[in-house]
């Protein structure tokens, strides 16, 4: 049995980890700026960060904040990734096409061009965590919770990984939703089981 | 049960139709690639594989699909409705399901002035195709850059051995825009030429576009001798646009597929349709990874030179032309090489050549945010 | 010269998205790439991007890049024995 050891969610509003509130967001903020308050306020030494979008962004804080304290005891190969959303890279997409087409001169940003993909997120935590396993990009309206769950416990069941972290990240319309999960195998039964039923759940609680 | 079938298949490109017309036209060395001009959006000259005007429209027209879809759409619908043709399955039952592999969806919408359209959604995309079918599942859909497409079938096969479907529709597809064609401008990754993979005068990739579809299934009837086997993902965690170096990250995906088959032993490989875009960097991985296992001997080929890289469509495109090459016993030529060009040396295959029995074909691919994907196909005996 | 190399400065913080740098941060000699400042293939693009909008300056193969890019002077000396008059 694998179990939710772990997780963090943030929208507008605030983040929450483990069901406490960690911060409380000024949602009259450009994203942009809150991403930067909060990367300051985590004290860590990553200049990368500001060259990412702003769905990087929303990824790479609630990582930061999933994974922070946390030593993965298994080959980096065995630790899995994935991550679903709704609007793709959209928001980076519709930014690109106006900057590139919609200016007196033809002019293409090659910094920007690269994160009109929406697993380019995943490459950044798996860069910054050393995340080398099985991972996989969908994109739905709604997180497809019976078929992550399903998938990601058929990977588990045939030992292809040991731990992952799966979820939600979106971003559209400056409006940041992200809901990230640590998956262990089970030790006690303080943590909640990994299943459709509580993925939803927590699904839930960043929709709330 | 875990036999996984494959009841059928479509390429629809440039170059044809059907599976069938695509490969008539490669064993010809026919080629998609055509130089195209410049346009008052995209001020410079570029090779690429593209339909011609009419031809989507005209296949469109023929399967009586109403004009109020996308492009992309209607390259999808067609694509399924060739794969279908006698096909006694019913797209409509809930024990199917579709995958949907992507990287940008209708992005020519995006150029409309109207920018809240819904069909820029993935999603909607998606929805728009599997409910033309009136299947009552929501589609999963697949963008993980140019892994898509390989990751689809890897995803395919997983569920249907867990039984969360009994047949599932794959299909991958991806357009031509100018959002791509600009932002790999940028990159400065786009060839002045036809692309020349694994060459020493690579100069790097064309796009091309392209819809490619599976059918698979639990209960097959011996369609096709195929067997889909192993099948991995990974990421470098090096870099989220430029390829590790080493190839660890290749190198990962082909030993996890290997390590999936009973008593399997690398020897049995008979060819490699790599990722081969024809950029200096991912061939120079490739090569490595390859080296890695010893497989330097092996005939390898990659199919860009026909088609150009079309992303979501690409890995089911390249899969379908490897398990074809397996069953007609036929491996095609990589179109535009002709010298060494890679650190590691690989026996690049210069000319069509028809072979005896072929076995086992390995197929890989790479992509943006530092991933990759690799599979196996078996050609079953006495089927 | 100096005056293309404080400009330059603001510049390359601007295109690089260098947010944790002040112009005053940088040295005009310091490397700009393998080093603190952590740029890399993308950068180097940008760069050729900057140079063209800015001033009318084409840099068309990687290893020119590689020379002129090695510091803030370097590019300020390549503007001003190539800028457009």
């Amino acid at each position: 049995m694998f179990s939710i050891a772990k997780y963090v969610i943030l929208n507008s509003r605030n983040i929450i980890v483990d069901g406490e509130e960690f911060l409380k967001l000024d949602h009259s903020l450009e994203f942009k700026e809150q991403a930067k308050k909060i990367y300051q306020s985590l004290e860590i030494d990553y200049p990368k960060f500001y060259k990412m979008d702003n769905l990087s962004k929303a990824a790479f804080i609630s990582a930061e904040l999933l994974l922070n304290q946390h030593v993965f005891n298994c080959d980096q190969e065995k630790i899995g990734l994935f991550i679903s959303n709704k609007a793709s890279s959209l928001e980076t997409d519709e930014a690109y096409y106006t900057k590139t087409f919609e200016q007196d001169i033809f002019q293409a940003n090659p910094a920007l061009f690269v994160y009109t993909l929406p697993n380019i997120m995943m490459g950044e935590l798996c860069i910054r965590h050393k995340i080398k396993g099985e991972q996989s990009m969908w994109v739905s309206d709604n997180l497809n919770a019976n078929f992550v769950s399903k998938y990601v416990n058929l990977l588990f069941n045939d030992n292809l990984l040991e731990t992952a972290v799966i979820g939600w990240v979106d971003l559209y319309q400056d409006k940041p939703e992200t809901m990230l999960c640590l998956l262990e195998k089970k030790e006690e039964n303080k943590n909640l089981e990994f299943n459709e039923e509580n993925l939803m759940a927590l699904y839930q609680k960043l929709k709330g | 049960m875990d036999k996984i079938s494959i009841l059928a298949d479509n390429i629809l490109s440039p170059l044809g139709n059907s599976t069938a017309s695509n490969i008539e036209a490669m064993l010809q060395g026919d080629s998609g690639i055509q130089k195209q001009a410049a346009t008052d959006l995209l001020p410079f000259d570029y090779y690429a594989s593209k339909f011609s005007d009419t031809q989507i429209d005209n296949l469109s027209e023929k399967f009586q699909i109403d004009s109020s879809y996308s492009r992309l759409e209607k390259m999808c619908l067609v694509s399924i409705k060739e794969a279908m043709s006698n096909l006694p399955l019913d797209l409509s039952s809930a024990e199917l399901g579709f995958i949907v592999s992507t990287t940008k969806g209708n992005i020519d919408l995006l150029s409309v002035n109207n920018k809240d359209q819904q069909g820029k959604f993935l999603y909607n995309f998606a929805n728009n195709v599997s409910q033309y079918f009136n299947n009552p599942n929501k589609p999963i859909v697949i963008s993980n850059a140019c892994i898509s497409g390989v990751l689809g079938i890897i995803t395919a096969k997983r569920l249907l051995r867990i039984g969360h479907y009994k047949h599932i529709i794959l299909v991958g597809a991806d357009l031509i825009s100018d959002f791509t064609l600009s932002g790999f401008y940028a990159l400065k990754a786009m060839s002045s030429d036809i692309c020349k993979p694994f060459d020493k005068n690579r100069k790097g990739i064309n796009l091309g576009e392209a819809a490619s579809c599976m059918i698979l299934s639990r209960e097959g009837n011996g369609e096709m001798p195929i067997s889909i086997c192993g099948g991995a993902s990974s990421n470098d965690a090096n870099h989220i646009s430029g390829p590790s170096r080493t190839g660890a990250g290749m190198i990962a995906v082909i030993k996890s597929s290997f390590a999936q088959i009973e008593n399997f032993q690398k020897e049995k490989i008979d060819f490699i349709s790599a990722h081969g875009t024809g950029t200096l960097y991912n061939d120079e991985m490739e090569s490595k990874a390859f080296n890695h296992f010893k497989l330097n001997d092996v005939p390898l080929n990659s199919f860009k030179g026909y088609f150009g890289h079309t992303l979501g469509a690409a890995g089911i495109l390249e899969s379908i032309l490897s398990y074809q090459s397996l069953l007609t016993n036929n491996l095609f030529a990589s179109r535009g090489f002709s010298e060494q060009g890679t650190t590691e040396v690989l026996n690049v295959l210069k000319q069509n050549e028809k072979k005896d029995n072929l076995s086992w074909a390995l197929k890989t691919a790479s992509g943006f945010g530092g991933c990759n994907a690799a599979i196996l196909f078996n050609k079953l005996e006495n089927v | 010269m100096e005056e293309i190399i404080e400009k330059l400065k603001v510049q390359l913080i601007d295109q690089l998205n260098l947010e944790d740098f002040k112009p005053s941060d940088i040295d005009a000699d310091e490397a700009l790439f393998d080093s603190r400042l952590g740029l890399d293939s993308i950068d180097a693009l940008e760069i050729i991007v900057l140079l063209e909008r800015e001033y009318g300056i084409k840099v068309l193969n990687q290893e020119d890049g590689q020379k002129i890019f090695k510091s803030v002077r370097s590019i300020a000396e390549h503007i001003s024995a190539n800028k457009e008059v």
